[in-house]
């Protein structure tokens, strides 16, 4: 009955105050005797997200299957821990997402061509990628070719050739897309903000593909060392969603991804990820002509194992999460000065960035800034009103059937519990935690983890027309750095 | 896109080969005024989609007034009569749910979604906006709205790299005096003279019942979604049947069109456009497979030649995209630094003119059409995506039954007419040809 409530206290709010009760005519012939109250709604409906069951494959690797008969087909997700962008050796930034960019380019006799030829024929879509602490293998099919789909997928994973015809070429077309950086602003926005937070170079200060200088010197044999060493499946689970019975999978499996047991394998060094010391906290790169400012506005965020996280994320919604957030309301419904903004938690195993992003009008750039740091600054000073911070819990509460809606967005929300080793019945108990959440706990974590004051500002922008506004802004002086995102050299 | 930059429906049209074979089940019915309306009951989730699909699109606008469909779908969610300004998303964010909206050619699609109980205020408020959007509106709401879609527009194309491509591209594919001629987005200009009048004759020409179709898709049963259709929509007058612009068949293009121009970007693009038949047409298939086969991934032809075997390329794509009044195919590489774009170009003229001489084998035709049906069968999965897809098939197809056609439709190609499709459609003569060179930043002309 929580729900009626609200409503109720919603409506009679001034803010939301209705224009006086008389019958428009337009609604006369509704029949409806008063159209200006919102109908009362049904019983709130109940959900359970749906059930995972965990086996072991006889390697070690955990198997994770969520059963889902609706269609004739089945999604899947390969979490490798401790092979993602975060363990990049020293100086060779891009070696993990390289390695993976090579497993499906020949495999076990298989050319390049004909894998992605099979993987057509069986109507199985294929990705490998890294993000910053892990690498992940994903594929998608029919339930009637899930047996060679998984035969498939075993030998990309388990056998990749790494031949170095195939490897030059990969790198090629590596290196070509790092030298067009200096076309993504937006990329460029993240990426000095990252090393700013981070340190350049570091664990999470460096781009997960790369710079052009260090990706240059790296060679196949890095991208095979690197393999070798890291994908131990003894770490790995596989996540599957689909229609696919779990013990069937499992003696499928055994035969395959399960009796697989490389040697060469190396323990994983511990994840070194500390804040940089506090240096410049406006970054810009000029980008003449530019119509659009693309901004980053952050610092390091939370840790997901914070037991703050339901506040944060209560936090982060109002302030920036929906389109009826603080951000979007203003700069966007209120002031028009951009399509879109939004604020993200990059949720890792260390501590990852918290980021608000956008693309503002050049002439506005500095009065979005200003705008930002202010409805940051509020939510850390005021308490949020309670129909606000309700719809914002209702929010997060009452989107969580979304989460699981396709295989895929299930692969996804379990991959997700892996990697932070959180427990497979996490999300039973998310809507009583988020519930808990109170208008002090969101203003007590904005004050502590967002504070604007830590906030460091990247703009890629027109610095002839938008610079000297910059500078009046109180961060401080201003680093100049590259198209690409590099400092520029004093 | 009331959000995020889409512009255009993209479906993902495939082909399962199921003995148990995947359909759209629905129920309908239709109100007195003309409003259509059906009913996909699926439990599997405790949630309700709302499809509103009007048929009205950037191709019904007039001139000095493009972009206005596309901006016109901005002030519906600008409150209305009972829905001050912002009232409907936050109604809507509390129970779970989001709204959003896009703008074609040829349509404009409304969609919301919220936890299943909140079904009759979803009703609610959508009949509010279609009745009283006019006595809230007023020229701070317009203003406001223009200003976001300038920065859409400045975010899709003036500021994206190589972002006014597909501005050029329709301009010289479609005549001066035909609806695909303009986009979506519509000229800066245009957008800027858009008036308060302008907002009222519109919205009363054409957000008619007897101008859109409904689907209520999710936890709901249909009895009930019927009771209360019916109670907040059959008292909305039917209006008259909107007259709208109407566009002659082009004459064809006989003379390449080369389009040459800069923008700051490090590497040439080009692109190579043809037209093509309408959506839910004859050969549609056949184009799709042909787009396939040429240019859909690493097993593709194109990418084989030009990205794995020549290293020319850094990417190649080819697609058919069908609308209502006709198609376009088209195929986009992207040079390798240091690459001409002529080479580009002259190889993938070579690569068509093959295709065109001599039918794919049959293996290559299955690959394609296997991993089409794959991506369709996929598209069936979250329920917004099969309610747009029965709406598409109610008022592009004219058949809400049609899934199953459309399967057998594009399992029944051969590969003698993908070769026929690559001959009729894919002449050099006929192509308009688009080279974007790194340079200066381009200027709208108009």
């Amino acid at each position: 009955m929580r729900r009626l409530v609200f409503l109720a206290a919603l409506v009679a709010t001034p803010a939301f105050a209705q224009p006086a009760a008389k019958v428009d005519p337009a609604f006369a012939k509704s029949g409806i005797a008063d159209w200006t109250k919102p109908p009362v709604q049904t019983k709130e409906p109940k959900f359970t997200p749906p059930t995972v069951k965990r086996l072991k494959l006889k390697n070690g690797m955990a198997l994770l299957v969520a059963t889902n008969n609706a269609l004739p087909i089945v999604s899947m997700s390969l979490v490798v821990p401790a092979a993602g962008a975060a363990n990049d050796p020293a100086g060779k930034g891009g070696v993990a997402a390289y390695a993976a960019d090579l497993l499906d380019e020949g495999a076990a006799g298989m050319s390049a061509l004909g894998i992605a030829e099979e993987l057509d024929r069986l109507g199985a879509s294929f990705g490998a990628g890294v993000a910053y602490d892990s690498a992940e293998v994903s594929m998608s099919t029919l339930s009637k070719t899930l047996d060679p789909s998984l035969d498939l997928f075993t030998k990309i994973v388990t056998s990749p050739t790494f031949d170095d015809k195939e490897a030059e070429r990969v790198k090629g077309d590596r290196a070509t897309s790092l030298e067009l950086r200096r076309d993504r602003p937006r990329e460029v926005a993240q990426i000095m903000l990252s090393a700013a937070l981070y340190g350049a170079g570091t664990a999470y200060g460096h781009p997960s593909s790369g710079t052009r200088e260090e990706f240059k010197a790296i060679t196949v044999a890095d991208a095979k060392q690197f393999y070798a060493e890291r994908w131990n499946p003894a770490t790995m689970t596989l996540v599957v969603a689909g229609d696919v019975d779990a013990n069937a999978l499992k003696t499928k499996l055994d035969a395959g991804l399960g009796a697989w047991k490389p040697t060469g394998v190396k323990a994983a060094s511990k994840l070194a990820v500390t804040p940089a010391k506090p240096g410049a906290r406006l970054l810009f790169a000029d980008r003449p002509a530019a119509q659009q400012s693309d901004v980053r506005i952050g610092l390091v965020g939370l840790g997901r194992k914070d037991p703050r996280y339901y506040k944060f994320e209560v936090f982060r919604t109002v302030l920036g999460d929906g389109f009826t957030s603080r951000l979007t309301q203003r700069l966007r419904e209120q002031l028009g000065i951009t399509y879109g903004i939004g604020a993200f938690q990059d949720w890792r195993v260390a501590t990852g960035p918290f980021v608000i992003g956008s693309a503002i009008v050049t002439a506005e750039t500095a009065k979005g800034l200003t705008e930002v740091m202010k409805i940051v600054d509020d939510l850390a000073a005021t308490d949020v009103p309670a129909a606000e911070l309700d719809k914002a819990k209702q929010n997060l509460i009452r989107a969580l059937p979304g989460m699981f809606e396709t295989n895929s967005a299930t692969v996804d929300a379990y991959t997700n519990l892996v990697l932070h080793g959180l427990p497979d019945t996490w999300y039973a108990t998310y809507a009583d935690n988020i519930r808990k959440v109170k208008a002090a706990d969101v203003k007590a974590v904005a004050k502590a983890v967002v504070p604007s004051k830590k906030l460091v500002v990247s703009v890629v922008g027109d610095m002839s027309k938008i610079k000297a506004d910059l500078d009046k802004l109180g961060l401080g002086e201003a680093a100049p750095h590259d198209l690409y995102g590099t400092p520029a050299k004093k | 896109m009331k959000r995020l930059t889409q512009l255009l429906l993209l479906l993902a049209f495939a082909t399962p080969a199921f003995a148990d074979e995947p359909k759209i089940a629905y129920q309908k019915f239709e109100l007195a005024n003309g409003l259509k309306v059906y009913v996909i009951e699926d439990h599997k989730q405790p949630v309700v989609h709302e499809i509103l699909w009007f048929e009205v699109g950037s191709k019904d606008e007039v001139t000095k007034r493009t972009g206005f469909a596309h901006l016109f779908e901005h002030l519906m969610f600008k409150g209305s009569t009972h829905l001050p300004d912002g009232l409907m998303d936050r109604l809507l964010e509390a129970a779970g749910g989001s709204s959003n909206a896009f703008t074609s050619s040829d349509m404009t699609v409304y969609t919301n979604l919220a936890g299943s109980n909140f079904l009759e205020q979803m009703l609610w408020m959508e009949a509010d906006r279609c009745v009283g959007l006019l006595d809230t509106f007023d020229q701070p709401k317009l203003d406001n709205q223009r200003d976001v879609v300038l920065n859409e527009r400045r975010q899709r194309n003036e500021n994206q790299p190589y972002g006014m491509s597909e501005i050029l591209i329709q301009e010289a594919l479609w005549p001066a005096d035909h609806g695909y001629h303009w986009s979506t987005i519509g000229y800066v200009s245009d957008l800027k003279a858009a008036a308060k009048d302008d907002v009222a004759a519109f919205f009363k020409k054409y957000y008619l019942p007897n101008n859109a179709t409904m689907v209520i898709a999710g936890d709901v049963k249909f009895d009930e979604v019927k009771r209360l259709v019916e109670k907040y929509f059959s008292f909305i007058p039917k209006g008259a049947e909107p007259v709208r612009p109407q566009y002659k068949t082009p004459a064809p293009i006989t003379k390449e069109i080369v389009l040459d121009t800069t923008d700051d970007v490090q590497v040439p693009r080009v692109y190579l456009s043809w037209r093509g038949p309408a959506k839910f047409t004859a050969e549609e298939p056949a184009l799709d497979a042909l787009g396939a086969i040429l240019g859909d991934g690493k097993s593709s032809r194109l990418y084989k030649r030009l990205v794995y075997d020549l290293k020319i390329a850094q990417s190649v794509s080819a697609d058919f995209g069908g609308e209502q009044l006709a198609g376009t195919f088209q195929i986009v590489a992207t040079a390798k630094p240091g690459v001409d774009p002529k080479r580009l170009i002259k190889e993938i003229t070579d690569e068509v003119a093959k295709i065109s001489a001599t039918a794919p084998d049959a293996k290559e035709l299955e690959r394609a059409t296997n991993s089409h049906e794959a991506s369709f069968l996929a598209g069936l999965e979250p329920v917004q995506s099969r309610a747009i897809l029965l709406a598409s098939y109610d008022v592009e197809a004219k058949d809400p039954d049609y899934f199953g056609k459309d399967l057998a439709r594009r399992r029944a190609v051969t590969p003698a007419q993908v070769k026929d499709a690559a001959a009729k459609y894919l002449k050099q003569s006929a192509r308009v040809t688009l080279t974007i060179r790194p340079g200066k930043k381009p200027t709208e002309k108009k």
